[in-house]
């Protein structure tokens, strides 16, 4: 009887159990529920910092006017201090966590105790908490902050893929793959090779000859001569400048209210020939930041200080002088900070940093430097200006036309005039006060020429000046300079830089996904003389860079933001190189360099609407330019700030009212329009189909020819069949209206040359086919 | 014999298991518990059912005095221990554990341990009448707490507390002034800290009295003197200063919570004193009146939920559907006129139409089999017609739209006839009907029915006119 | 940078579809759920800073916003502001004691004496308010009880730069998102085939000033919540009109060509963009079609043309734009701004100003008349207003015919109405010579607050965080102004 009930109890759990796993009790819970492991030893940067910063330097970080019970947990010293309100109690205690106030507060279920605080909208994970408990019990242990810690080259590990591997950088990148049970995508098809490396080293789609010669070379593998010959093409400095410009917030206009022209073109022109002489990183940055101060200073020193001379200028009547003064310096303070170092100082500005060890003084000791420039500030409005032909305002140099044949004879002054241009001098010096809050009108204690120390204390023997702060930025110690610059190049080339957020090398900035390759690559480019070609020809001869991108559904599961890089990137062209592509592959293209910017289409009417009314100096109304000018490339689009060029800003273009280094990469309907209606786009379309039915003979080969001067490859037979039946179709309907293909190829400015209209109509449009798609305007 | 024999197989696991659990408590703290012990844990909501099934009949059979089999006391001792040790494997999943898992935990192996000592006095006949009832009637009580924790532990604190634990916020009629409305107050804002476990400052503000006495720096309420209690002086200064309170970083009062404080103090701090004592224009009712106020949502709980996937199902390029607000059930949709109009359009809404309380359809060409749709919508409350095909007879489908606050329908060809459904529409609050066929008789007539309505004929005659006419000043002579 | 995803949906849209449909599992794992990540199941602030897009924090007052910018600065001394003492004391030297170090801009720095003047046009009050409206603005003045006139805003800035682009962005520097933006980005689209923040301009006989694309830039925001000008003329959006030569349909046929290629080509790169790509050309082209019929006035009958006045058929002006401003309103556009300049009057400021006013006046009211018969004032907030105030005293050469003011930060003149905002109230005051504010003052950040506030936008959890730190409209200040809330 008993032995029954037994059996029968037992035998009720069974069956319950059996049923329960049949309706999947135990199955695990959904993704999202799953936490990763937890480290084996927890890192104090890379896991616990993140945590920190984000949600607790706020009140308990560098800043002291914000730190509330007198705690701040981003220094070790002060971390573990006693707290001050709470006498007896710590908030760490190295290896317990349960006597660690901040453990205890942070796991709080009380309102009143939990940290961080309600109010504060933030909130900790159980995942970040445990990292938390783990990290205290393994001792607690600080660390600088990696990216103030100088780069060391690490040594190059070794995988089994060592195979697939063709210099350092895979070695890293594929270790990664591996950890995550990853494998890296074979090489691209030599067609969307030669596509990328021509798009990444110039900017432009490579010409016809050159992807034959590259098809023709059976040899297969060597890429090294070809990306030779593109970085020794003069393309490849304009090219490289596009990208510098945003860096440097160059514009043709002085921006704020009457926004009237400036001529630092010749700076421009200085920038494109410094890429293409290769100069060094380090004399590049050292003559933008103190080519005047050099001891054998010639004009082309001076000419490259106007680096920071670029940033807005006002010439708004009653204005005062000394705020925007103070304008002017902050912004070259700033621009060192983004562009250079990876730092966003201007946090620093009018308080102490929250989140990253800089005081408002060190702020304003570098502020200091850039103080000393003998600007007169507002000297006439716009129209004066205009009347006297007042483009820049002192100080500046004047280039002759002479030497412009000469010493810069790099500088293309076409006009054949002087034209002057704004440069930096340190002939006003001036006293440097902390500005409290920020107020240019409330001055705190006076500071002096000094850098952080944190990063790199500034050398005794270096000049207090701005020619020590470019020895001091481009010292092999400093550990920003060429992690900063190695990242924007890898930015250039795969999208995301190894650090995602290439403008903050600080602690709210994103950690590197690939850390040691980072700092090689640095070490390496800095061994290597700071060779922009080098590193370039480096990363680009690297299987990881020749690899497919084509994503995998795997590939999406595992890595869908492709930090790993199991794949290459693929992404859209900025609007520069969308442009130019057209321009290019339509044969428009005038590959003129340098020079006063130019007038190409732009909507009529823009600058008129917004303008400040009446005649408000030179940009007061746009007027097109004629001829070849409206084919240059176009990085010499003339830029006004208050309006800039409205297919270049619809892609993502800054304003350049401040240094950028990141431009975003949206996807939007205003961009299909323009890529549909520009005239620059639709002329694009015509002339090269134009020159397609004069130089394709057979009417068979007419669409899989303009294919291919657009897509640099050869049409797949599905695709050919859709263009094939379009043409026909549209050729039909053309000649059914005649008078609509002749309205059609009368789109823009450049000559008819004189094709069947109806043919060319049909043509244009099968252009325009190619033209929107997504893989024209992207680098694959 | 099948005593014996389950004795014997039973002891080994049954104290193997004991001295697992009780390592597994001690030293927690050092444990890493490999993946697969988690999964294990999973087991744990399921087992937990068994023990407590079988502890209760077992106690309930030894307290009743009925014989308890050995073997069954057996299971129900392994299924126990079972339970604590999943569940101990689940709980540490949970880092940091919460102080309701705590106590779960413990009770729970508290229960086990209970139980394995009874199996022990049981296993050497110790069992006898006095111990084994005690030890059963603890059972039985930590059983219950246990459950009920980890019940806590899974769907919440207050997942047994009574519906009137819910009904609390919820402020009756006629609601004495301190007890509905100023307590609330106080322990939203004030009791975390002035609790008799906390006392801060020597202070409770748990009742009445203790508020009149006050704490180390004088009493916090001073009956018909706002300004000498202490409570509002604190509550008054400046945030940043030390004094103020709620301190720097708790949720400070809000003005209207300020305010009513300060009237009831005014009045007399009474807690007899109710609403209706109040006279009409004691700013305090109107305060008060405020918070009965339904909150915002609480009148649209009663919809069907909808995932947002149904929102994203439905929502087309010409249709928009929108949650009024966040978390909220209830709809606004607006439709746009697309180029090639279908009908159809609002089929989609059929789905949702008790969630929509606002639609709005201006400028569609709409036909019966729209309006149909519309008439699904019992819960709105704006709608919008305006610039649409509607008439009478599309409009008489409406009738059940009783809820209707809102309804614009001017530029239509809705004439008087379609007066009846109007007169139905006891909620109406707002109506713009120019620019119809309705007469101004008809229009009167419904004014004398609902006279809440507001009924917009358009603009002002007046100054449509004068717009009409009159320019601003012109600058004959000014130009210059 | 977080949000910056670039799908035709909102993101966060998406995100919490993936996360409901994770809700579709047994009690069972719901239990474990709670056990694993107590916060997935705790509701509450911290879940908002991940606020779905496209929800209100709570229920909105107001849908929708037209901002009626008068760019350059009206007087408020000539408009809502009445200040009699000014004519007693005419003349006078403005006392230091009221201008106690009042930073001044250097058209007026040099001026050794400060004589009070006073308004050229005289003032009445009007509606059962009572509010004081100059005769400049007799149409508004009809009006006085349907708007909110706020007397007591205040600003730090001087100049119009750095002031108007703290009035649309939040800060005096450039580089952050317009309001406009920070609207679309907390709400979305009302009208899947409109753009969510428009921007309208038009200028006046006045001094004027320039206007910037930076006052309707999304900043760090995704670009696709930039302002999208509207323009006057065919080519209403930049771009939007095909060649000539090519109809409707022979676009259709192109884009379904473009589309065919692009769907081979995201099966041979498995990469979503192009999806996506294909979904905004399909909006570009539904915008063709929308964006002319929203802005084809000639939809509108007589009577409405008349009432925002004759000139509201000129494409251009302001009362066309408001005009306009109304239709997209009524299309589901989010946020309207428009610009009307030439209220910079440092000199001859009473023919300026009569100038300014004709072109203003009536059609602003006339858009606040039109919207409140249309039963959409409740829900659309009209702000009317400039960057700063103007002096109490004149600049240049004292004559009452012909004077002008310089900027003044310290107190000026707006008004606003609907979209949850007090109708027929006058709010804060300043001292007798309109220099100082003496009560309720209301700065730029309270004014944003405001506003997003009837937008249903908490101004402290609307967060953006880009280069490491949580950015707000709002900065780190900002009250909702609730005594003006209806």
């Amino acid at each position: 009887m008993k032995q029954k009930l037994g059996i029968l109890i037992i035998l009720t759990v069974l069956g319950l159990l059996i049923y329960s796993f049949k309706s999947g009790f135990f199955d695990r819970p959904p993704q999202g529920y799953i936490e990763p492991p937890l480290p084996e030893v927890v890192d104090y940067n890379f896991h616990i910092k993140p945590i920190l910063s984000d949600n607790c330097y706020t009140c308990h970080g560098p800043d002291a006017n914000k730190r509330k019970a007198g705690y701040r947990l981003d220094l070790e010293e002060t971390a573990l201090l006693e707290l001050p309100e709470h006498p007896g109690t710590f908030g760490i205690v190295p290896g317990n966590p349960a006597k660690s106030m901040l453990y205890e507060h942070v796991i709080s279920e009380d309102p009143a105790m939990v940290m961080p605080p309600k109010e504060s909208n933030l909130a900790l994970s159980p995942y970040e908490k445990k990292l938390l408990k783990k990290w205290i019990e393994q001792g607690a242990v600080f660390e600088k902050h990696w990216a103030f810690i100088p780069p060391k080259k690490a040594t190059v590990p070794t995988t089994e893929l060592s195979e697939l591997q063709q210099n350092e950088v895979d070695a890293f990148i594929f270790e990664k793959l591996l950890e995550k049970g990853l494998k890296p995508s074979p090489r691209a098809d030599r067609e969307i090779l030669i596509r990328r490396l021509s798009l990444d080293i110039t900017g432009l789609p490579p010409s016809p000859e050159l992807v034959s010669d590259f098809m023709a070379d059976n040899a297969g593998t060597a890429l090294e001569p070809f990306i030779d010959r593109l970085l020794a093409s003069p393309q490849y400095g304009e090219r490289m400048t596009q990208v510098w410009l945003d860096v440097a917030r160059y514009a043709d206009s002085h921006g704020y209210q009457d926004d009237s022209y400036r001529s630092m073109w010749p700076w421009r022109d200085w920038v494109i020939h410094a890429f293409n002489e290769n100069m060094p990183y380090d004399e590049f940055l050292t003559l933008q930041l103190a080519g005047d101060l050099l001891p054998d200073a010639g004009k082309e020193q001076l000419l490259a200080t106007g680096f920071n001379r670029n940033h807005p200028i006002t010439q708004e009547g009653g204005v005062i002088q000394e705020e925007y003064q103070s304008y002017y310096v902050v912004d070259r303070a700033n621009t060192l900070g983004k562009g250079i170092l990876g730092l966003t100082l201007e946090c620093a500005k009018c308080h102490d940093h929250k989140y990253d060890p800089l005081s408002q003084k060190n702020y304003f000791e570098i502020y200091s430097f850039f103080n000393n420039v003998d600007e007169k500030g507002l000297q006439m409005d716009a129209v004066q200006a205009a009347n006297q032909r007042y483009f820049a305002d002192a100080p500046y140099i004047t280039i002759s036309p002479e030497e412009s044949r000469g010493v810069l004879d790099f500088v293309n002054n076409t006009e054949g005039k002087k034209v002057n241009v704004m440069v930096m001098n340190d002939s006003a010096p001036r006293q440097t006060y902390i500005f409290n809050r920020g107020a240019y009108d409330d001055l705190g204690e006076k500071v002096y020429p000094n850098t952080p120390s944190i990063i790199l204390p500034f050398p005794e023997e270096f000049p207090k000046n701005r020619l020590g702060l470019a020895k001091w930025v481009t010292h092999k110690d400093n550990p920003l300079t060429a992690r900063v610059f190695v990242n924007r190049i890898w930015a250039m080339l795969f999208r995301n830089g190894l650090v995602v957020t290439s403008e903050d090398f600080g602690v709210q900035g994103s950690l590197p996904t690939h850390p040691q390759l980072l700092d090689w690559l640095s070490k390496d480019f800095m061994e290597h003389g700071w060779d922009i070609k080098y590193l370039l020809k480096k990363i680009m001869l690297s299987a990881t860079y020749q690899q497919s991108s084509k994503a995998t559904p795997e590939l999406l599961e595992a890595d869908p933001e492709n930090l790993l890089l199991a794949r290459a990137p693929r992404f859209r062209m900025s609007g520069e190189m969308i442009r130019d592509y057209m321009l290019a592959s339509s044969g428009l293209l005038n590959r003129e360099m340098g020079g006063p910017s130019v007038r190409p289409y732009q909507p009529a009417g823009l600058w008129e609407e917004t303008n400040a009314g009446g005649n408000r100096g030179v940009l007061t109304s746009y007027t097109e330019d004629t001829g070849d000018k409206l084919y240059r490339r176009s990085l010499y689009t003339i830029w006004k700030r208050t309006l800039p060029p409205p297919n270049m800003t619809v892609f993502d273009a800054p304003n350049r009212d401040f240094c950028e280094v990141r431009r975003q990469n949206t996807n939007t309907p205003l961009q299909a329009l323009a890529l549909q209606n520009d005239v620059q786009m639709l002329e694009a379309a015509r002339v090269l189909a134009q020159r397609c039915i004069m130089t394709v003979k057979d009417p068979n080969l007419l669409v899989p020819h303009l294919f291919e001067r657009i897509l640099i490859r050869s049409p797949k037979s599905e695709e050919l069949k859709v263009l094939e039946a379009y043409y026909r179709d549209a050729l039909e309907q053309f000649r059914a209206k005649p008078e609509n293909a002749q309205k059609l190829i009368a789109m823009g400015a450049y000559e008819d040359l004189g094709t069947a209209p109806e043919k060319t109509a049909a043509l244009m449009l099968t252009a325009q086919v190619l033209y929107n798609l997504d893989e024209t305007i992207t680098k694959e | 014999m099948g005593q014996k024999n389950s004795g014997r197989w039973a002891n080994f696991p049954i104290f193997g298991m004991t001295v697992f659990l009780v390592f597994c408590l001690l030293f927690e703290s050092f444990l890493e518990l490999p993946p697969l012990v988690g999964w294990l844990g999973h087991w744990h909501p399921l087992v937990l059912h068994f023990p407590i099934v079988l502890l209760l009949l077992v106690c309930i059979m030894g307290l009743l005095g009925k014989k308890v089999s050995t073997l069954l006391l057996t299971v129900t001792t392994l299924s126990a221990l079972l339970t604590a040790i999943t569940g101990f494997f689940l709980g540490s999943k949970a880092l940091p554990k919460g102080n309701l898992l705590l106590w779960h935990q413990w009770l729970g192996a508290a229960v086990a341990l209970l139980a394995v000592i009874w199996y022990w006095l049981r296993q050497n006949r110790l069992d006898k009448r006095p111990f084994a009832s005690i030890i059963q009637v603890i059972l039985i009580v930590l059983v219950g707490i246990t459950g009920h924790y980890g019940g806590m532990v899974t769907h919440g604190e207050d997942f047994l507390a009574l519906p009137i634990g819910n009904e609390g916020d919820k402020i009756p009629e006629d609601p004495f002034i301190y007890g509905h409305v100023v307590v609330p107050i106080l322990e939203n804002k004030c009791v975390s800290c002035h609790n008799p476990n906390k006392r801060k400052g020597e202070l409770l503000m748990t009742d009445l009295d203790q508020l009149l006495i006050g704490g180390g720096t004088g009493p916090a309420i001073v009956a018909n003197v706002p300004e000498k209690s202490l409570l509002l002086q604190r509550v008054h200064l400046p945030v940043d200063d030390e004094e103020h309170m709620p301190p720097d970083g708790k949720e400070p009062l809000t003005e209207e919570e300020i305010a009513i404080l300060e009237r009831w103090i005014a009045l007399g701090a009474s807690d007899t004193l109710r609403l209706t004592h109040l006279k009409a224009d004691e700013p305090l009712s109107t305060l008060i009146k405020k918070q009965l106020m339904p909150q915002d949502g609480n009148e649209y709980r009663s919809f069907p939920k909808m995932a947002d996937s149904v929102l994203l199902r439905l929502g087309t390029d010409y249709l928009t559907l929108q949650r009024i607000s966040a978390n909220s059930n209830a709809l606004a949709v607006a439709v746009f006129l697309p180029p090639q109009y279908d009908p159809s359009i609002l089929e989609g809404l059929r789905e949702v139409a008790l969630n929509i309380v606002s639609l709005d359809l201006s400028g569609l060409p709409l036909g019966p089999q729209e309006m149909e749709i519309v008439s699904l919508c019992r819960n709105l409350e704006r709608l919008e017609l305006d610039r649409t095909l509607v008439n009478d007879a599309g409009f008489k489908g409406l009738q059940g739209l009783t809820k209707l606050k809102l309804l614009k329908a001017y530029d239509t060809d809705l004439t008087d006839a379609s007066m009846a459904v109007l007169q139905q529409m006891e909620g109406l609050q707002q109506l713009y009907v120019w620019d119809t066929q309705i007469s101004g008789a008809a229009l009167s007539q419904l004014k004398d029915r609902l006279p809440a309505l507001q009924i917009n004929t358009g603009i002002d005659p007046g100054i449509k006119e004068s717009f009409i006419q009159g320019d601003t000043v012109s600058l004959e002579g000014t130009k210059n | 940078m977080e949000n910056d995803k670039n799908d035709s949906k909102d993101p966060l849209k998406v995100n919490r579809r993936h996360f409901f449909s994770q809700l579709s599992v047994g009690i069972g794992s719901l239990a474990l759920g709670s056990l694993l990540i107590p916060d997935l199941f705790k509701t509450g602030t911290p879940a908002l800073e991940g606020q779905p897009l496209g929800i209100p924090h709570f229920a909105p007052k107001a849908k929708r916003v037209i901002y009626l910018f008068q760019s350059g600065a009206p007087s408020q001394l000539e408009s809502f502001d009445y200040k009699p003492t000014l004519l007693k004391r005419m003349g006078e030297d403005l006392p230091e004691s009221v201008r106690n170090g009042q930073r001044l801009t250097g058209m007026t720095a040099g001026q050794s004496k400060f004589p009070l003047m006073p308004s050229a046009s005289q003032f009445k009050q009007y509606g059962k308010s009572g509010a004081w409206v100059s005769d400049y603005f007799p149409h508004i003045a009809k009006i006085a009880d349907d708007i909110c006139i706020v007397r007591s805003m205040h600003t730090e800035a001087i100049n119009h730069d750095p002031a108007i682009t703290f009035f649309q962005t939040g800060s005096q520097q450039s580089g952050r998102p317009s309001l406009g933006s920070w609207m679309s980005y907390g709400l979305g689209n009302e009208n899947q085939n409109l753009p969510s923040f428009v921007v309208l301009t038009s200028r006046g006989q006045g001094n004027s000033q320039g206007l910037y694309s930076k006052l309707w830039s999304s900043g760090f925001l995704d670009s696709k919540h930039q302002g999208v000008l509207l323009r006057s003329g065919k080519d209403s959006v930049l771009y939007l009109n095909d060649p000539e030569g090519v109809s409707r349909s022979d676009k259709r046929h192109l884009l379904d060509q473009v589309a065919a290629l692009n769907k081979m080509h995201h099966v041979e790169t498995g990469d979503d963009e192009i999806e996506s790509r294909i979904a905004q050309y399909e909006m570009a082209y539904r915008m063709q079609m929308s964006v002319p019929d929203v802005m084809d006035i000639k939809k509108e009958p007589e009577s409405i043309i008349k009432l925002y006045g004759e000139d509201s058929q000129v494409p251009g002006t302001y009362a066309a734009n408001c005009l306009q401003a109304r239709r997209l309103a009524e299309n589901g556009v989010r946020f309207i701004q428009l610009y009307h300049q030439g209220w910079d009057q440092h000199g001859n400021l009473p023919n300026e100003m009569a100038g300014q006013a004709k072109d203003v006046d009536k059609a602003s009211a006339a858009l606040v008349l039109d919207l409140k018969q249309r039963g959409m004032l409740d829900d659309t907030l009209v702000i009317w207003g400039g960057e700063f105030g103007r002096t109490n005293y004149c600049q240049g050469n004292f004559d009452p015919k012909n004077y002008g003011r310089d900027h003044h930060p310290r107190a000026f003149s707006i008004w606003m109405a609907g979209g949850g905002i007090k109708p027929g109230i006058s709010y804060g005051e300043t001292d007798e010579f309109g220099y100082n504010i003496v009560k309720d003052p209301v700065h730029i950040n309270d004014f944003h607050a405001t506003i997003m506030h009837n937008m249903g936008l908490d101004h402290e959890q609307l967060t953006y965080k880009y280069q490491g730190r949580r950015f707000r409209l709002t900065d780190v200040a900002g009250n909702v102004v609730k005594d003006i809330l209806s």
